[in-house]
């Protein structure tokens, strides 16, 4: 395609015509959104470039994985298969109280808690902006992954897919100064947002007043409103309160739970109507 | 000055390699003082052999990094070819300076594709630039003279 543009200097034509172009794209990228498939398909041809990209980092996790020792790997075993058996523990009275949820609410007449499809997925190690907070995964839209999805990791919420190619997603996580996540603090129910901030281990907390009732340690769990995230899931724990002396707000920091800078395996979350039925058709 | 055809697979695949340096992730520290490598390589032959990539070749590449990175399409496209147009027009120029100058010049352009990238991405008006966003220029000073002893050596030995 060189050949093209060959003839000629490079006159002030050339330079309006793709300054001209770059700014359709964006328009069409960034306001109208409409470039989600050409995206999906330009991502589908730079995959290879960045599997490739990985490979270095990816060999050296396996050599590590490899070089460890004998009683490592069986001291790891026995602590993970007493987490196991503690988890299944729980899992049993889990069921049950979700069991007395559902019957409850049946009574109440309120809205079921929507069910949740999980998918395990792996960040490919690859580096983006460096002035953004986000990772690749290797699942994209063969497996169903959509835009707007919400990510977690195995300690809370970790970000949302913001684009999807056929085999690989990108996650923007929730510590980017792009991201918010609507919360609500746990132990009294308030609701705030949670801001990303660019920085890797800190979130500011919008929208609570000087006289809220928060404390340090307070753990802020998702509220689900805005649908995006399912209600419920932790996000982070109150670090840092300030009194601001001018103004309504407090400026309260807190430290998101999961571990932003070394994601290696995520959980795709699907949300479902489980029993729609259930739901009552007239207003209370 | 005719280009041989040897120059048609050393492009490419120096562009190729760029990429991949691009998106190796390296341990913090040193993360933030990656050059923009694929734009310091187009700028490379824009300057040596200007005929082959021209501005739609850059254009070109910044949409392939467009993608690649989180950034809206058209961004990065449109900075590659802001900054390779001043190259093009000053390509004689640019072509018999020493290195010293040369990297000076090279430095120069980073900083503004840098100062774009913050515009575009919309930090510079939300106020969170910081001195490590500009790390970048300053490893490009060290960096070019090495890159152009080495995509020299490269276009010898292939050519």
């Amino acid at each position: 395609m060189a050949h093209l543009f060959r003839k000629g200097h490079p006159g002030p034509v050339w330079l309006a015509v793709l300054l001209l172009a770059s700014l359709g794209l964006y328009l069409a990228d960034a306001r109208l959104h409409l470039l989600d498939h050409v995206r999906g398909w330009l991502m589908a041809g730079t995959e290879p470039i960045q599997r490739l990209a990985a490979l270095p980092t990816q060999l050296w996790r396996s050599a590590a994985e490899a070089m460890r020792s004998r009683a490592a790997m069986q001291d790891e075993l026995a602590r993970l298969s007493q987490e196991n058996l503690l988890l299944k523990a729980q899992m049993q009275t889990f069921w049950a109280m979700q069991e007395e949820n559902r019957r409850l609410r049946n009574l109440l007449r309120a809205v079921q808690p929507l069910e949740q499809d999980l998918l395990l997925a792996e960040s490919i190690p690859v580096k983006g902006d460096a002035r953004r907070r986000m990772i690749l995964i290797n699942r994209g839209s063969r497996d169903g992954i959509f835009v707007g999805q919400a990510v977690l990791a195995a300690e809370g919420l970790l970000g949302q897919v913001v684009h999807v190619g056929p085999r690989t997603a990108e996650v923007l996580l929730l510590t980017d100064d792009m991201h918010a996540v609507p919360v609500r603090i746990a132990r009294t129910g308030q609701r705030a947002i949670a801001q990303g901030t660019g920085e890797s281990g800190r979130m500011d907390v919008l929208h609570l007043p000087n006289n809220a009732d928060v404390r340090e340690g307070d753990l802020l769990v998702t509220s689900g409103l805005g649908g995006t995230f399912p209600a419920g899931y932790p996000v982070a724990s109150v670090s840092v309160i300030e009194q601001t002396q001018s103004g309504v707000f407090a400026s309260i920091s807190a430290r998101p739970l999961a571990p932003v800078d070394d994601v290696r395996e995520v959980i795709l979350v699907w949300m479902r109507n489980a029993s729609s039925m259930d739901i009552p058709t007239h207003a209370p | 000055m005719r280009p041989d055809p040897w120059i048609w697979l050393t492009v490419p695949l120096s562009l190729l390699l760029a990429l991949l340096v691009e998106l190796l992730p390296f341990p913090q520290p040193l993360a933030q003082l990656q050059p923009p490598w694929l734009l310091l390589v187009v700028l490379y032959w824009s300057i040596l052999q200007p005929a082959i990539l021209g501005m739609a070749g850059a254009w070109l590449m910044g949409l392939v990094l467009d993608t690649i990175q989180p950034s809206f399409l058209g961004t990065h496209a449109a900075l590659f070819t802001l900054v390779v147009t001043p190259v093009l027009a000053l390509q004689r120029l640019l072509r018999t300076l020493p290195v010293a100058q040369q990297a000076l010049w090279i430095a120069g352009l980073v900083f503004l594709y840098e100062v774009g990238e913050l515009l575009l991405g919309g930090q510079l008006t939300a106020g969170r630039v910081t001195a490590h966003d500009f790390l970048p220029v300053i490893s490009t000073l060290i960096i070019w003279p090495l890159l152009r002893v080495l995509l020299h050596r490269c276009e010898r030995c292939l050519g």
